[in-house]
């Protein structure tokens, strides 16, 4: 019967051995917003009574929340601001029962928006949010900033290494792979790698990229950003932040890359036609651009774009010379530096 | 750390008791009433729970096969096992499972055994803090505690464990692998892998077993 006592004690100690913080200077709770049939998480952490919160919009589609906490950057931002890591719709620990054809970019904006007016319930009216959009999440943020009148609800936009139009991307990306390519071989950096990109990116047809195309680019740009890393082009991230247990945490990682990629495959066909540069001319609140200089995913060539199409008087485009994909993780004092003095002024 | 410590137990309890004397093998009915089971049910091994259950016997096959001086005996039960778990995904869901499994069962000579089930049933995820409720217009209408979802269950399960006797009262010792596959969450489905250790008693109270049909081979 011990046997029988242990399981029982542990299972009562690891349910009861967690609590919930309400001090507003160091939040850690978790609520749950309800739209058209998903129940999605919203991990709400740090200095949420500095009376800003910055609702993190992360990439994929497939990716989660909190995959966004693991960084240094987070750890300082956290101290200064509220932080809301979203679980979007079928990502993460969103759970609900909806049809496939409900899975769109459209109703996605919805759901941010019922985020954003829970945190502006829960914190109060006055409470200021920014959007920080990564990758996918800048595809997302982007569509939500030119619908209707929805950037009025917002403070700020960042936009990190956004993908807001993917078919210039696709184009943009084998530009970059080619010009970085030249460059790397001349410097005789990762030589036979490099070449092979160049025959690769030689022999594809840019007036007519496939997905099987956009899938390669994803893949080579990760490879790229490897060797520039080698060879110190990129800056190693540093440890920080906290990173979801594999095991304890609360993003299970079963669930969330399970969900993550059924969505990701229902929103692919429809996310390769996003194409929103022309349409951010309707952009008016203030933004930031953020974008790493070796950006291969989504290149800076998109960051400049928006730079220059969208309104806004207050708007500002920073490149991170050390950066790949993720200049929260490569630059993250710089990164952290630009967010902070974005949001001081506003 | 503690999952090794439990794991490790069973294997030695096992070893140690599995020793029967197999000219004497008790049956595995051990008496009228239908056994319950207690076990550990962890979501992805480390995600806990709790699973509740009671075996209902439906058929037993004995055999006994004689292989040069040794005689073989096996012992088969069909079983039916409603189940009650309760397990969390920590600071996410709480998820409340109620299921039927069809199991099949099979004891060697010295009482230990190799199981396969299948499960039907009925999940319900609880999310956990408030959940805030946006209309069609995207206002937000109100909050609650407490709120859920609820989807059907199907799964499949693999286990095995061995009886030992304590104070010539048997227990048993076992662990399963389940897979779960929940429909329609989101747009698909859910699949779930959970670790389960768990003891089986025989009260001598409670719901009174049927006659369990047995054939003798």
């Amino acid at each position: 019967m011990r046997l029988f006592y242990l399981i029982t004690g542990m299972v009562i100690f690891t349910f009861f051995g967690c609590k919930k913080s309400t001090d507003l200077t160091q939040i850690e709770e978790t609520i749950y917003v309800r739209s058209t049939g998903a129940d999605m998480p919203v991990y709400l952490r740090g200095r949420v009574g500095s009376g800003i919160v910055i609702l993190l919009v992360h990439g994929g589609p497939g990716g989660n929340g909190l995959e966004y906490r693991a960084g240094k950057y987070s750890e300082e931002i956290e101290k200064k601001y509220g932080v809301a890591y979203w679980d979007q719709r079928g990502q993460g620990m969103s759970q609900g029962t909806y049809k496939k054809a409900e899975v769109t970019v459209d109703n996605m904006v919805f759901d941010m928006n019922a985020v954003v007016n829970t945190i502006k319930l829960k914190y109060g009216s006055a409470t200021k949010v920014i959007a920080l959009g990564h990758s996918w999440g800048g595809t997302l943020t982007a569509k939500y900033m030119v619908t209707d009148d929805l950037q009025y609800n917002l403070d700020g936009w960042i936009e990190a290494d956004g993908a807001h139009d993917i078919p210039r991307l696709n184009k943009a990306a084998i530009e970059k792979f080619k010009s970085e390519a030249k460059t790397q071989i001349a410097l005789g950096n990762n030589t036979s790698n490099w070449e092979g990109i160049l025959i690769w990116a030689n022999a594809i047809d840019t007036s007519n990229i496939t997905n099987e195309n956009g899938g390669d680019i994803n893949k080579k740009a990760r490879e790229a950003e490897g060797w520039l890393l080698e060879d110190n082009f990129i800056q190693a991230g540093e440890e920080g932040g906290v990173k979801n247990s594999l095991l304890f945490g609360p993003t299970n990682l079963l669930t969330s890359t399970v969900t993550g990629m059924q969505m990701s495959s229902l929103l692919y066909s429809e996310v390769e036609e996003v194409a929103l540069t022309n349409a951010l001319k309707k952009v008016t609140i203030p933004t930031l651009i953020l974008w790493g200089k070796y950006d291969f995913v989504v290149p800076p060539a998109l960051a400049y774009d928006a730079f220059n199409t969208i309104s806004s008087a207050n708007k500002k485009i920073v490149i991170f010379e050390k950066s790949g994909h993720s200049p929260m993780d490569n630059e993250w004092e710089a990164f952290t530096k630009e967010v902070t003095t974005f949001i001081k002024a506003l | 750390m503690r999952f090794f410590i439990v794991l490790i137990s069973f294997c030695t309890a096992l070893t140690l008791n599995g020793q029967t004397d197999s000219s004497n093998i008790p049956s595995v009915l051990f008496n009228d009433y239908s056994p319950l089971s207690a076990s550990y049910y962890g979501n992805l091994l480390f995600q806990p729970g709790i699973k509740l259950a009671m075996d209902r016997n439906l058929l037993k096959i004995e055999e006994n096969k004689v292989k040069k001086r040794k005689t073989k005996h096996t012992q088969k039960l069909l079983y039916i096992q409603p189940n009650f778990t309760f397990y969390v995904h920590p600071k996410t869901l709480a998820v409340l499972q109620l299921n039927t499994e069809l199991g099949w069962r099979r004891y060697n000579n010295r009482l230990l055994f190799t199981e396969v089930a299948l499960s039907i049933g009925y999940s319900r995820r609880f999310n956990k803090g408030e959940t805030y409720f946006a209309d069609s217009a995207g206002n937000i209408t109100g909050s609650k505690k407490g709120t859920s979802r609820g989807y059907f269950a199907t799964g499949i399960s693999l286990g095995c464990g061995g009886v030992i006797f304590i104070k010539e009262k048997p227990i048993t010792l076992y662990s399963k692998l389940n897979a779960n596959l929940l429909t329609a969450h989101n747009a698909g489905l859910l699949p779930e892998g959970i670790l389960e250790f768990g003891i089986r008693f025989q009260p001598n109270f409670g719901l009174k077993n049927t006659t369990v049909k047995t054939i003798i081979k």
